[in-house]
């Protein structure tokens, strides 16, 4: 593991016209760990990983304010490619949403736009992809049929694939569990501490147990502010501040 | 803000079970120490005790896991959870240790011999190890950890009167060997009963303030 911080914000600040979401966020994100953000609805906590690719500069409304540190660049920056930005900060959903395309199509579909490659070379990336993804041996006879004969739980897997193939070093995940069944829960989960090794994981999440079990470290985000954050061992044992000891132990939320 | 969890009940049910034990564990603790000074057959009551203290913990090992797998606690539930399970057989070894004072006072009583070597010395251990439980467990009932921190103090007296009544004991043994071996037994348990004390303090300080404490006796 590395102590190397992937992210960092800045007095990051960020509102929705009138409506303030985020307040003078400073946080610093370890590379190769699973971060966990967690918090009540409308914390901020989707608006605050939809920041670190700029998925909400697609919102007309939406003002920021301080600064977003990716690897040393401000990705604020105007010299910024939104594109190859979101290349390096791949995303996840809540509810799996793979093209309506065949299973090696909806991963190599990345690859193929941003010119990576093609042929063999491609192959190997949807393989390499469904195999870091945990996927493989469970489609590598039925790479042709539609991913929409998957499971929620395949998909969910196959969306990972999805966002490994274009080789990120960070990957967000919005609620990636929310819609599946117990045991697709936990092959996720699972994947989310496997993918650590090479990439720089962070999680949404409304379930305490699942930040608990899957996080090295836990943010509690609490009416846009950054109220607790520290290794998760500590949060969940005895936080430092109150109330994340009430949201943690269900007095609120 | 804070209406009540599902948790809560079980919370409950758990606290009412250490209730009971801390009760039960002054009580035969008691019993033991003054039918030892004074006489008294207790041996029975105090087996059935030690028994009852016994299947409590088990009870209250049972419900914790019931808790922890039905709701996941963290943080302050789960150190109150852990913290239980580990009074709890603080409790239960106080009971244990009330019975092997009692079964030293039914095979004297058989013999029809009276312990009068060391009395003086075991009415003071008895007295101090009564105090430093009833503190422990009035520490743990209001959460006071300055009163937790002063059993651990307690203690190095009760580890200071168990030495030098050793070293006594070596240097001017009693004429009858049962004797000695009657009142060395039952200065034992009475330090390991405060020993018990000070883990059952120590516990309720992790309790509240989340920090282990380690090499504390």
């Amino acid at each position: 593991m590395s102590n190397q911080t992937r992210i960092e914000t800045r007095n990051l600040n960020l509102r929705f016209g009138s409506a303030v979401v985020l307040k003078n966020l400073n946080m610093s994100i370890k590379s190769n760990f699973v971060t966990a953000i967690m918090g009540p609805s409308g914390c901020g906590k989707s608006t605050l990983i939809r920041t670190f690719n700029r998925l909400n500069d697609l919102i007309p409304e939406c003002h920021i304010e301080g600064e977003v540190i990716l690897n040393g660049m401000n990705i604020f920056d105007k010299k910024v490619d939104v594109v190859e930005l979101r290349k390096r900060v791949g995303m996840v959903f809540q509810k799996p949403n793979p093209f309506p395309k065949s299973i090696y199509d909806n991963v190599a579909y990345g690859p193929k736009m941003h010119g990576m490659a093609h042929g063999k070379k491609l192959d190997t990336i949807v393989e390499k992809s469904l195999k870091d993804a945990a996927l493989w041996a469970e489609v590598k006879d039925r790479l042709r049929d539609s991913a929409l004969s998957l499971s929620g739980g395949q998909q969910q897997r196959l969306c990972i694939a999805r966002t490994l193939s274009v080789q990120p070093e960070v990957i967000l995940l919005d609620e990636p569990c929310s819609a599946l069944d117990p045991a697709a829960t936990a092959k996720i989960e699972s994947l989310m501490v496997q993918l650590k090794k090479n990439y720089t994981v962070i999680v949404v999440t409304h379930n305490m147990q699942q930040a608990a079990r899957v996080s090295d470290y836990t943010a509690f985000l609490y009416l846009g502010e950054l109220m607790e954050y520290g290794e998760a061992e500590q949060v969940f044992k005895n936080p430092s501040n109150k109330l994340t000891e009430d949201f943690i132990t269900g007095r609120f939320g | 803000m804070s209406e009540k969890r599902l948790l809560d009940s079980g919370l409950n049910d758990l606290a009412d079970l250490l209730d009971d034990m801390c009760k039960l564990a002054t009580d035969t603790v008691s019993a033991s120490i003054q039918a030892y000074l004074e006489g008294g057959d207790v041996f029975i009551q105090v087996r059935q005790w030690s028994d009852t203290l016994f299947n409590l913990h088990t009870q209250v090992g049972d419900k914790a896991i019931e808790l922890i797998a039905r709701y996941q606690p963290v943080a302050t539930d789960l150190r109150l959870i852990k913290a239980s399970i580990e009074i709890s057989y603080d409790l239960s070894r106080f009971g244990r240790y009330a019975y092997d004072i009692s079964t030293i006072l039914k095979k004297f009583n058989g013999t029809r011999m009276r312990v009068e070597y060391g009395r003086d010395v075991i009415a003071e251990m008895g007295e101090r190890t009564m105090s430093m439980i009833k503190s422990s467990i009035k520490a743990y009932r209001t959460k006071n950890i300055q009163l937790a921190e002063k059993v651990g103090e307690d203690d190095k007296e009760i580890d200071e009167i168990y030495l030098n009544h050793l070293k006594y004991s070596a240097e001017n043994p009693p004429q009858s060997m049962e004797q000695l071996i009657a009142d060395i037994l039952t200065v034992r348990h009475l330090e390991r009963i405060a020993d018990h004390a000070v883990d059952l303090s120590s516990s309720v300080i992790y309790m509240i303030t989340g920090k282990p404490i380690s090499g504390w006796r």
